[in-house]
């Protein structure tokens, strides 16, 4: 079996799988280079007469990338050209979310419609799917046609007064608003207000700048208590088409709320990480902790880790073109409400994190050679 | 930092959160914590619904240990209809003991967002409570404080508004062994001065206190301050000024008070001492809990719990 991978070769990510495909015994995957692809989109025709398994991993983690996926993305306004470029060597800003969707988007639908030509591509996830899992707005309507839980949505708004405005209407004093193409946490904000208070939490950074407020993503997790701070903030994260969900509080134990990374590999839940963090933000890289399973285990019952659990394979299920699937699932406060946070399309770079004795890429390789041996 | 873990032990019990599908299963082992689920609430489910559930079951009556926990995911209703659903229930929770209304962990509603209300009411309908513990400070009162065998009692803010410290200094609660204040921070209410804690320090307010709590204070050095030659420390065994901004000031006055050294116990955690302070801390002949030494941010000390 042969494998090759559209990705990032500088990235962990790459090297990582190859090490579990010779850990298998099989031999190097072939990389395709995100950034020589995006310029021409081309498979390798003569090296796809046999039988392949293609798998697409993230583009992140690369700046010359993320600007020609932005420029892809912004076709049509060539005047922005020169923006993106200083935008894209400004270190940890955030923008442009919308147009390097369309270009990641564009790019995805290109190669579903090259691979067309060719029967024998076998896809770890196809691009459809992947494409479907970055647009939160997209997932969350999937879900709600098949009855997974999940948190409700808000209406769309494009400025903090709006907001406002729909929150009351909701009646609802705290939301998260997130990029509705954004990972990593990237310009999510935690927000909530009663009366004259008001907070938001979150890791991207308002500085001032001559054009107006810019966005950074840091690794701090900052309260923003002043009105005009919040709404500079918000305002600047609505310039992209974000989401609006309902803040359902999360469980805890020692000191820090948690939700579960549940990876589904062919139906099936396996690795499980516990994310906590003292903010209502959980991702790792924000200096939150992972947590045991036993802990967990312990504060919900096994009953509720395993209901937890199968409802990640649900939402996985409503992927039926994807291998594995990374789902992030919340247990609320009550330590009973079970909800769907996200699924993410690359969410399996889980270093160390073993089940049944293997990584996540190893049991990927090895739920895709038993499909073949059955 | 704030209140984080709802609790797992309430007066030497572990808690279970009451689920109506089971009921009560352990009533005199356990301590229930009533909480309505997120998905019941977002259908209109009342806390209140939840509380007639509980106090229906049929071992409600053998009942000693309860919990009120979040009552509203927007923090938008006040306690007006828990404490009411509470007094109603006086008699099906024939056995009740020991009441905690407001377990109430940060991320479902900060302590200062939590919307309280009166709650003296349920200590004219429960007689024979015997441990009364609250959190949240806004809006709340505990204007009929009166009580013949209320031993402990435990009032968590984030800051106490002046009204309320009053309540407390106005007490009738002759059996009361232990009081617990979480005094909080100005920018949520507090506004009070060591002066208007002089009933309390007199020994005269509470005859029969065994332990002093005043605990989260922006003025724990004036507290430590007040405390020499106060009444009260004749009484106590047990001193707990954790959570605050104790300084080198406080802690030197408690050094040099001659009644500091009689107790059983003291408790700084979460403090301002300097490293020598400290070391003159564990020299006074008694145990002493320090941990969780803070350095003064920019000339300004914080509480621990405040938001």
């Amino acid at each position: 079996m042969k494998f090759r991978i559209l990705g990032n070769p500088e990235n962990r990510r790459v090297s990582l799988f190859a090490e579990a495909l010779q850990s298998a015994g099989l031999a190097p995957p072939q990389v395709l280079p995100y950034a020589g692809f995006i310029r021409n989109p081309d498979l390798p025709g003569d090296t796809l007469q046999e039988k392949c398994v293609f798998r697409i991993d993230s583009p992140g983690e690369n700046e010359e990338v993320r600007r020609l996926l932005i420029l892809q993305g912004m076709r049509r306004e060539k005047e922005k050209q020169e923006e993106v470029s200083r935008l894209t060597g400004d270190f940890g800003r955030v923008g442009y979310g919308r147009e390097w969707y369309n270009g990641f988007a564009g790019l995805l639908k290109t190669i579903g419609q090259k691979a067309q030509a060719y029967p024998q591509i076998r896809w770890m996830n196809t691009p459809q799917d992947i494409r479907t899992m970055f647009d939160k707005q997209q997932c969350h309507a999937l879900f709600l046609e098949k009855n997974i839980p999940v948190p409700a949505l808000l209406p769309e708004v494009f400025t903090y007064e709006a907001l406002k405005s729909e929150m009351r209407k909701a009646g609802k004093t705290r939301v998260f608003v997130k990029p509705a193409h954004g990972s990593s946490a990237s310009g999510v904000v935690a927000f909530r207000m009663q009366k004259e208070k008001m907070e938001a939490i979150s890791s991207a950074e308002a500085v001032e700048k001559p054009g107006g407020i810019a966005l950074y993503n840091s690794l701090k997790i900052r309260s923003y208590k002043n009105e005009n701070e919040i709404a500079g903030l918000l305002d600047s994260v609505f310039r992209d088409k974000a989401i609006v969900e309902e803040w359902i509080p999360k469980a805890g134990y020692k000191g820090q709320v948690f939700d579960l990374r549940i990876l589904v590999i062919g139906g099936k839940a396996c690795h499980t990480v516990v994310r906590r963090s003292k903010s209502p933000i959980t991702n790792l890289h924000l200096g939150n902790k992972r947590g045991l399973t036993e802990d967990v285990v312990a504060l919900i019952g096994k009953s509720k880790m395993e209901e937890a659990r199968f409802i990640a394979e649900q939402a996985a299920a409503c992927f039926p073109g994807s291998l594995y699937i990374a789902a992030d699932v919340l247990i609320a406060s009550d330590r009973s409400t079970i909800k769907i946070l996200e699924v993410n399309a690359f969410g399996d770079l889980l270093p160390g994190i073993l089940h049944n004795g293997e990584s996540t890429y190893t049991a990927e390789i090895n739920a895709l050679l038993q499909n073949d041996a059955g | 930092m704030t209140v984080s873990d709802n609790l797992d032990v309430f007066c030497g019990k572990s808690v279970d959160d009451y689920d109506r599908n089971t009921g009560i299963v352990n009533p005199q082992g356990r301590a229930y914590r009533i909480r309505i689920t997120y998905d019941e609430y977002e259908q209109g489910t009342k806390s209140e619904d939840l509380i007639t559930a509980f106090v229906n079951d049929p071992k409600a009556g053998e009942v000693t240990d309860l919990i009120i926990g979040a009552y509203d995911y927007e923090s938008s209703t006040d306690s007006v209809g828990i404490v009411t659903a509470i007094v109603n229930a006086k008699d099906k929770l024939r056995n009740l003991k020991n009441l905690f209304i407001g377990d109430i962990t940060y991320e479902e509603s900060e302590i200062s967002w939590i919307q309280q209300s009166d709650v003296s009411p349920v200590f004219a309908a429960y007689p024979g409570l015997v441990h009364f513990q609250v959190r949240g400070g806004t809006g709340l009162r505990l204007s009929a404080l009166k009580h013949d065998t209320l031993e402990t009692l435990i009032i968590e803010t984030g800051g106490m508004y002046p009204e309320t410290l009053k309540d407390v200094c106005n007490a009738n609660l002759p059996n009361l062994r232990s009081l617990e204040l979480w005094l909080g921070s100005e920018h949520y209410g507090f506004e009070s001065k060591t002066e208007d804690l002089a009933p309390i320090l007199s020994g005269k307010l509470f005859p029969k206190l065994k332990r002093l709590a005043l605990r989260d204070s922006e003025i724990s050095d004036d507290i430590a301050k007040a405390l020499t030659g106060a009444p009260v420390m004749e009484q106590i065994e047990e001193l707990d000024l954790s959570m605050g901004t104790l300084g080198d000031a406080g802690a030197q006055a408690l050094i040099d008070n001659p009644a500091v050294r009689k107790l059983k116990n003291l408790n700084i955690d979460h403090h301002y001492l300097s490293n020598a302070m400290m070391e003159k801390m564990r020299q006074i002949g008694i145990p002493v809990e320090m941990d969780d030494q803070n350095e003064e941010d920019e000339g300004e000390r914080y509480v621990e719990v405040a938001e």
